[in-house]
């Protein structure tokens, strides 16, 4: 039973912490509410990434559901009750009240209290009552959810933002009608594209000779003679790859800033021309369906923003530019070409690419030539040299053979053979047979360094033993020592260390075993 | 609640008058006097620790005489034998011829009892001091013999005269409340202890606190309340010197063989309850229990092999456990 004093008691000090308590709630809502900002913000990008902000009533479905979602949340958390507890630390933390009501609260639980325990409920009471819950649980409204109900309605409107002239686009008939004509042209690409293929076959060709020649499978000048072929017929094809490949990424880069052209962007980016003319033609089948006009626009944004060195590339792309300057009907037609030479162009491009890296192949193919012909002058020479200058020159052989080898397994053909190293010898002649290999003057830089360092080898003297000796002397242990504290109690060393004989006995003893050991000297063997 | 008021009043009104009356004799040390009292005022026994010197006797010694109850001083040494302590069955005969056995009761039948150097005596003679310390009785023969109330043992030991010594057993260091160590004076002090012993006078003291009072004091200081909160924080904190356990610590899992028994809990909570009546409250807060927790827990941690090896101080663990055990929150 409590007295109507420690009810009141208890009143005042439930009714402080529900206040302290309520407050709290609301800054949790707050809290809430900013998580749940930041959960709106991200559901517009993710509308506008996927596609559906187009879509006016997936729009507006997805986002009263979740702002619906989110409100319910919040007032779900402001309803939710928790202990008054943790008003009751806080106000304790706020007031430095040293855990008075913690305790206080405890002991309002307790079915039965003492006389100490209504005192200090009494004590709590009062120095609630001097209390302010607004001092003790202020409101706080998180920086963030400012930030995020910026980002938020910026946007909004930017997503909501639609030209109205882009609009009256959407909807001309004849708009249609010029595509047409563009999808013929992206046709007719695709075509030059697949002539490309007797390219390939060649390329794959060549790499098969190349992998035969150093499995040794063919003679050297019957590869030899394919490789003069391959090289004639590319050596035409040299263009500044370097550049177009600038000019790629420079589309590419413009054009990532655009979701609806990720794909076209992600494409240039891997210089897969084939696959970017591809998407052209898709864009023009969606241009034809008038679906595209954002990705036409875009489009036209990016190319604003390139920088291509190609020139070809950069006048197509100007006059693209121009059609779209006013969007008039006659413009639109312009426009549409101007698109088909920019998907022509991308596929010549690819087709300089590959005849580039056939290039490439065929230089590294001479070079493989040129070191074949280097190993048969110097298979000629063979028979003049010593045995030991032959076996240095067959490891020094071993050296430029790997070097060579790692070089064009790394694609860096200047690097495989030295270009200056003499001219190319011929393996079939007299003398380049034989089961034993013998090596005959130097025909590099590398090989002539590498006998040199091997006659030095030979030339060494053998380090003496003294050096060894003083080196072993002077060698210190690597063995860090430390000084460990005896932690052995008294018992254990006494034990440890107790004498066997006791030491008032030990002179005894001592002089016992020394008379034995002088009459022993002294007496005659028995 | 007015009259708990005044008897609040009046605990600080004896304890008071026992700090001053010993800080007549005893310069600085309030902290360690303190503690003492605590242990005085909750049933408890206190060890003191610290190099020769430092005036671990004095205290003991002067405590005893401010307060006027039985006062005893053993030196505990390596022959001391457990009758010598607890006393012996002396063979008598009567008039008649008629002979019977007579105990005979040793000098811990007191109420202040001073086991000074208490780890030069044998186990076997510490192993004495058990039942008292907890039971407050002696058994000898087939009869206990009940000790007077209040007991209260103060053991001294020094920490670096170790050769001839026996370390008490865990069961033993577990009884004492708290383990108290004795610092080195500052310079003020200093000047005050050379002021006050170096003269003709010593300065003298008089009893000003008779049994009953002490009693009573104790009854005032078990009678503060704790709540549930803040007991579950002392036991977490006791729970965090166990290894290998849910609650443990990280440093008590790598450091520590044996954490803090449930006697350790009882430190903290007793001792928790002294520090709440000298700050003036009611009840036991957190920070009561931080208080104590040092000399309540730093003896009943047991290192481990890591530990010893590593001369890990058990104060360095505690400090992080109580750094990271945390209040309760709701």
């Amino acid at each position: 039973m409590h007295s109507e004093h420690d009810t009141k008691n208890r009143d005042r000090i439930l009714d402080f912490l529900g206040s302290v308590d309520r407050r709290l709630r609301r800054n949790d809502a707050l809290t809430r509410l900013t998580q749940g900002s930041w959960g709106f913000v991200s559901a517009l990008l993710f509308l506008k990434l996927t596609g559906l902000w187009s879509s006016t009533t997936a729009r507006t479905v997805l986002l009263v559901l979740a702002a619906a979602g989110i409100a319910a949340w919040v007032v779900w958390n402001y309803l939710k009750r928790r202990s008054l507890s943790r008003s009751a630390v806080v106000a304790d933390r706020g007031a430095d009240l040293k855990d008075a009501l913690k305790s206080a609260l405890a002991f309002l639980g307790l079915e039965k209290t003492s006389e100490w325990m209504e005192l200090q409920i009494a004590r709590s009471a009062d120095a609630a009552s001097e209390l302010s819950p607004a001092e003790m649980a202020p409101t706080v409204v998180p920086t963030n959810l400012y930030y995020a109900s910026g980002i938020g309605v910026v946007l909004f409107t930017l997503f909501s933002w639609n030209p109205g002239w882009f609009q009256e686009l959407q909807n001309v008939d004849y708009f249609s009608a010029t595509l047409g004509q563009e999808e013929e042209a992206l046709e007719e690409l695709l075509d030059q594209a697949e002539a490309l293929a007797p390219e390939e076959e060649k390329l794959e060709e060549l790499s098969e000779a190349l992998d035969r020649l150093r499995r040794r499978d063919i003679e050297l000048s019957q590869s030899l003679q394919e490789l003069s072929e391959a090289q004639e017929a590319l050596a035409a094809s040299q263009v500044d790859m370097e550049r177009l490949s600038m000019d790629l990424e420079e589309l590419a880069a413009q054009l990532e800033s655009s979701a609806a052209l990720a794909d076209l962007a992600e494409a240039l980016k891997n210089q897969n021309t084939e696959e970017a003319a591809k998407l052209l033609r898709e864009l023009a089948e969606r241009l034809a369906n008038a679906e595209t006009s954002e990705e036409l626009q875009a489009l036209l944004e990016a190319l604003q923003g390139a920088n291509v060195q190609n020139q070809e590339l950069a006048e197509m792309m100007e006059n693209l530019q121009q059609a779209a300057g006013d969007l008039s009907p006659e413009d639109l037609a312009k426009m549409a070409q101007s698109l088909e030479a920019m998907a022509e162009q991308l596929e010549k491009m690819g087709q300089q690419m590959a005849q580039q890296d056939a290039d490439q192949m065929g230089q590294e193919m001479q070079q493989l030539q040129a070191s074949m012909g280097q190993q048969q002058a110097g298979e000629q020479q063979s028979g003049q040299q010593q045995e030991a200058s032959g076996q240095a020159m067959q490891s020094a052989q071993g050296m430029m053979s790997n070097q060579m080898q790692m070089a064009q397994m790394q694609g860096d053909p200047g690097s495989a053979v030295p270009v200056d190293a003499g001219p190319a010898g011929d393996t079939t002649g007299p003398g380049g047979g034989g089961d034993e290999q013998v090596f005959g003057e130097a025909t590099s830089l590398e090989v002539q360094l590498a006998l040199e360092m091997l006659a030095k080898e030979d030339q060494e003297e053998p380090i003496p033993e003294e050096i060894f000796e003083r080196l072993s002397r002077e060698e210190k242990s690597t063995l860090n020592y430390e000084v460990i504290q005896q932690r052995s109690d008294y018992a254990e060393e006494s034990a440890m260390e107790r004498e066997g004989v006791p030491w008032q006995y030990r002179s005894l003893v001592k002089r016992y075993f020394l008379s034995i050991l002088t009459q022993t000297e002294t007496s005659p063997d028995p | 609640m007015i009259a708990i008021e005044k008897e609040i009043g009046l605990f600080h009104k004896r304890y008071n008058a026992v700090q001053d009356e010993i800080g007549k004799v005893i310069v600085g040390n309030r902290e360690v006097i303190g503690s003492i009292l605590s242990c005085l005022l909750t049933r408890g026994h206190v060890l003191l620790e610290g190099i020769p010197g430092l005036g671990k006797t004095l205290i003991v010694q002067t405590l005893s005489d401010v307060l006027n109850l039985d006062f005893n001083r053993i030196q505990f040494t390596p022959d001391l034998m457990p009758g010598d302590l607890i006393g012996t069955n002396v063979l008598r005969e009567t008039e008649d011829g008629e002979k019977y056995l007579d105990f005979q009761p040793g000098p811990i039948f007191c109420n202040l009892m001073l086991a000074d150097e208490v780890n030069r005596a044998t186990p076997k003679s510490q192993s004495a001091l058990l039942e008292a310390m907890q039971e407050k009785s002696v058994s000898v023969g087939n009869i206990t013999h009940k000790l007077d109330e209040p007991f209260f043992v103060m053991a001294t030991q020094n920490p670096i005269e170790l050769e001839g010594t026996y370390p008490l057993p865990e069961a033993q260091m577990d009884r004492f409340l708290f383990k108290i160590k004795i610092e080195y004076p500052s310079s003020d002090e200093m000047h005050k202890i050379m002021d006050r012993t170096t003269q003709v006078d010593a300065p003298q003291v008089k009893p000003v606190l008779e049994k009953g009072e002490v009693l009573q004091m104790r009854e005032t200081v078990l009678s503060v309340p704790i709540a549930r909160p803040v007991q579950d924080y002392a036991i977490r904190l006791t729970l965090g010197t166990h290894p290998n356990a849910p609650q443990s610590h990280p440093l008590s899992n790598k450091y520590v063989r044996f954490g803090a028994s449930p006697r350790g809990t009882q430190a903290l909570v007793l001792g928790g309850k002294m520090q709440a009546l000298l700050n003036d409250r009611v009840y036991v807060s957190c920070e009561d229990i931080r208080a104590v927790a040092y000399p309540a827990l730093r003896h009943r941690l047991l290192l481990n092999f890591e530990g010893e090896a590593e001369h890990i101080d058990t104060d360095d663990i505690l400090k992080e456990i109580i750094k990271d055990v945390s209040e309760p929150s709701e």
